[in-house]
């Protein structure tokens, strides 16, 4: 399946949609996309990722450069997350770095 | 033995440009391996990532990093014991094996290093990993163990949390417990442990004591203290060494592992304990269900409560087979409530059919009550189950009527047959309360299993179905006790009305009269009498006097009689009458002779025909009448006109106590038909002479032997003359009482008296 990774910003908060397979060859997109969040000064990152359907230690690479990039008051929000994406991030040992739910929701994502 | 299955390999090219599609189809590629060999979706996932990983590095690291462009042959063999995916590579020698870990596995973000990641990810989800440099080749074999169906977990895996430092110990572990059934997470400290809690469930975890100072006593503390965290535990450790065994199992861990262990056995033990924690959840879970059943029962729904007085008794059977029904699930069960000797069908209730008969529902239910007795009324009913329940007061549980010998099922058959059921599992519990009473009896059929299968009833429930059940009888009986005495509250208070109305109606005092004395006395049978008598003032001063005797006794009688004193007491208070032709009917008995028409015998004849007449035709289906004897004095010249409807006939003495004249009846009692004829009589009443009027009570008196007052009679009462009528009263009121003793008295007695002075 094609990666797809968009980037939308919301009250300071960087709204990264990522859909499809992310794996060694996908992975630079998805940097790029953070690359352009930290230049529009996100304050806060939220991935969307109901449609992602893989991802492996590329992408969780990407994860580390974000928060080196982009500084460490920076919360990263991991929402809609399937089983086989937890896992890996899990088994990284990342996800008590991250925040996760179910959806997004801007009263409590937005409120900087 | 089933064949190896060798699936064609594939080969991919390297390149920036192929880096994408190449990896994609490497996936692809394993994804269907797997779903070959039957793994679930966890499994695949895993074995996806770790090839997926191997695969990159090789495209990367072994060939675009080195400037050099290759294939990578992926390939699959699927055999008995494993699925095997081989990667080959032509790019530089390279060992996954030899690369570290990555140290700061849970460091925070900011500090983590990221090399190695890939290849600990990829060792981390295999069972097996082998490295092979041959022909110049790359040869990176992995390895998931296939699992009998048997011994999967449904269709998931066993999830397991190891909080060791040892990589020792996680390999060890790693390699006995293949990934297809068992996801084995690895936290190396305490803190991370509880973390990891917080946020999901594990089937088990196990503490490390290898590498460890002391034992983890305050981890173990905390994880018994937290309710959330119900995963069982176990000790890891390399050496016997009893003593921080002993501690750790005292602080609440569940089980010990001596590494290093069998694969087999390990897999053993820890299901065993899984499967141990899990059972204890199940019964503390039915344990709560029961209770609020059991709450549910006695408080809730005040239509159905049962500490009220007015308890409607069906719609709280209803109510309890529902909930005791639950408790089984039992798609069937019927109430039974006991009547004298007999079992009433209370509530019926088939839910797979959709029947409710009884209890709550306007569904009446239509079958015949089951006799305890057979016809002889001795020989127990013992051919079907509930009434056997009943008389003996145990419990039946019968796994499959079909095949029972024990009971006569054939009715059920029947039913069965007619309504295309199957009634296969049976369970019968009586309602028996404190007084060791059988007041009724639950009948249960087919309890279900959590798949819809009709099972035998859970042996294991029986002590508190049948606490339940007592509770239930209980409090059944003591609603009825009060509720007997409520109504017993209630028809004493009606029966006090009664009296009330009664003496208001009987008069003690009497109009004065000049040169005239006028006495009563009044002795009810029971609490309501169906004698009345009378003394009024009619108009022209004449004295209205009635002594009657209503054919019944109790409150009907009661009110019956106050019906026909108003009447009466109506009547004649009416100076006209449409008949004058009843006035004027030739009289019978006595010294009585033909009388002219007065304002007197006008209100008499009116009071008897008019009350006579309504009473038939407004009360005709009562059938209640009274024999009546109503008369009209007049006071100045002592001329008495009556009329005696089918009363014993009052008597006139004479000053010396003679009788006189024997006032017969002039017709029949008032009330019965509405045709009836009656005739206006008269007498006189000299100086001195008195008017005595009684009912049959008096003479109907019987003494302990049964001998009828009559027998002796008033008559020897009547001499000497009284000096008044009063005296003469208490004169005949006092024999009586000396003549029954302390036999029961079982009519009203009632007598009246009237006196005119010499």
């Amino acid at each position: 399946m094609a990666f797809e990774s968009t980037l939308e910003m919301s009250n300071g908060v960087a709204k990264i949609t990522l859909s499809g397979e992310l794996d060694a060859g996908s992975a630079p997109q998805f940097k790029s996309t953070v690359e352009e969040a930290a230049g529009q000064g996100a304050k806060r990152i939220a991935l969307i990722v109901p449609d992602l359907e893989y991802i492996s230690s590329a992408g969780l690479r990407v994860l580390v450069f974000a928060r080196q990039k982009m500084g460490k008051g920076i919360d990263i929000y991991l929402i809609g997350a399937q089983d086989q994406i937890l896992d890996p991030i899990k088994q990284s040992g990342l996800l008590h770095s991250l925040y996760t739910a179910e959806t997004y929701d801007a009263s409590t994502i937005e409120t900087v | 033995m089933m064949p190896d299955i060798i699936r064609d390999p594939i080969i991919v090219q390297s390149g920036e440009d192929q880096l994408g599609s190449s990896l994609s189809a490497i996936r692809k590629y394993v994804v269907d391996s797997c779903k070959e060999a039957g793994f679930p979706k966890e499994v695949i996932n895993r074995l996806r990532l770790a090839v997926d990983e191997i695969a990159a590095n090789i495209m990367i690291h072994g060939y675009d990093e080195a400037g050099l462009q290759g294939e990578v042959k992926a390939s699959a063999v699927i055999d008995d014991t494993m699925l095997t995916i081989t990667l080959e590579d032509s790019a530089p020698f390279y060992d996954p094996r030899t690369r570290p870990a990555p140290k700061n596995l849970n460091d925070p973000l900011d500090l983590r290093e990221t090399g190695g990641l890939g290849v600990y990810l990829a060792l981390k989800n295999v069972d097996k990993f082998d490295y092979e440099y041959i022909d110049n080749k790359n040869i990176n074999r992995f390895g998931v163990k296939r699992i009998h169906a048997e011994n999967q977990k449904g269709n998931g895996v066993f999830k397991l949390l190891l909080r060791s430092r040892s990589e020792t110990v996680d390999n060890l572990l790693r390699e006995a417990l293949p990934i297809a059934q068992y996801n084995l997470d690895v936290v190396t400290d305490d803190d991370a442990l509880l973390q990891k809690l917080q946020h999901e469930v594990v089937d088990l975890i196990l503490l490390d004591l290898c590498a460890t100072d002391a034992p983890p006593l305050e981890l173990l503390t905390t994880l018994q203290g937290n309710t959330q965290i119900q995963s069982p535990v176990i000790i890891v450790t390399d050496n016997f060494d009893i003593e921080p065994i002993l501690q750790c199992i005292d602080k609440g861990a569940n089980d010990f592992i001596l590494l290093p262990h069998k694969s087999e056995l390990l897999q053993l033990r820890i299901r065993a304990n899984i499967e141990r924690a899990a059972l204890q959840q199940a019964k503390m879970k039915s344990l709560t269900q029961i209770e609020d059943r059991i709450k549910r029962i006695f408080t809730i729904d005040p239509a159905v409560d049962a500490h009220s007085p007015t308890l409607n008794i069906d719609a709280f059977l209803h109510h309890v087979l529902g909930e005791i029904k639950g408790m089984y699930n039992a798609d069937a069960g019927t109430v039974y409530y006991r009547e004298g000797s007999r079992l009433r069908f209370a509530v019926v209730q088939t839910d797979s059919l959709g029947v409710t008969l009884g209890g709550n529902s306007d569904q009446p239910i239509t079958f015949a009550p089951l006799p305890l007795y057979d016809d002889d009324n001795v020989t127990p009913n013992t051919r079907n189950i509930a009434p056997y329940v009943a008389l003996h007061g145990e419990t039946i549980n019968i796994p499959n009527i079909y095949t029972t010998t024990k009971f006569d099922f054939s009715a059920t058959k029947v039913f069965d047959a007619e309504n295309h059921y199957k009634s296969i599992s049976c369970l019968a519990i009586p309602l028996k309360n404190h007084r060791n009473e059988v007041i009724g009896v639950i009948q249960l059929l087919n309890a279900q299993g959590p798949d819809g299968r009709i099972v035998t009833f859970d042996g294991a429930k029986q002590g508190i179905t049948e606490s339940l059940c007592a509770h239930v009888a209980t409090i059944l009986t003591n609603r009825l006790l009060v509720q007997q005495q409520m109504l017993m509250s209630k028809i004493e208070h009606d029966l006090d009305i009664g009296r009330q109305i009664q003496r208001t109606f009987l008069p003690t005092v009497f109009p004065k009269l000049d040169g005239w004395e006028v006495a009563s006395y009044f002795q009810p049978a029971r609490e309501v009498a169906g004698d009345f008598y009378d003394v009024f003032l009619m108009p022209s001063n004449c004295l209205g006097l009635v002594i009657a005797d209503v054919c019944d006794k109790g409150v009907g009688a009661a009110l019956f009689m106050s019906l026909m004193r108003s009447l009466l007491r109506a009547y004649a208070m009416q100076q006209y009458t449409e008949d004058w032709s009843v006035a004027f009917e030739p009289s019978r008995g006595g010294t009585s002779t033909q009388i002219s028409p007065s304002t007197g015998s006008i209100a008499l004849a009116n009071a008897i025909h008019l009350t006579n007449q309504y009473v038939s035709t407004n009360h005709g289906d009562l059938n209640m009448f009274a024999t009546t004897f109503f008369a009209v004095l007049d006071p100045i010249t002592g001329s008495l006109q009556y009329i005696n409807g089918g009363h014993c006939s009052p008597l006139i003495l004479d000053k010396d106590g003679h009788v006189k004249a024997q006032l017969e009846p002039t017709g029949p009692a008032v009330g019965m038909f509405s045709d009836s004829n009656f005739e206006i009589a008269e007498a006189i009443l000299e100086p001195g002479d008195s008017l005595f009027a009684f009912t049959d009570g008096v003479e109907d008196t019987r003494n302990p032997f049964g001998k009828r007052f009559k027998e002796d009679g008033i008559n020897g009462l009547l001499q000497p003359a009284a000096p008044s009528i009063q005296h003469l009263l208490h004169r005949v009121r006092d024999r009586l009482e000396n003549f029954k003793g302390d036999a029961v008295q079982f009519d009203d007695i009632t007598m009246l008296g009237v006196r005119r002075e010499l």
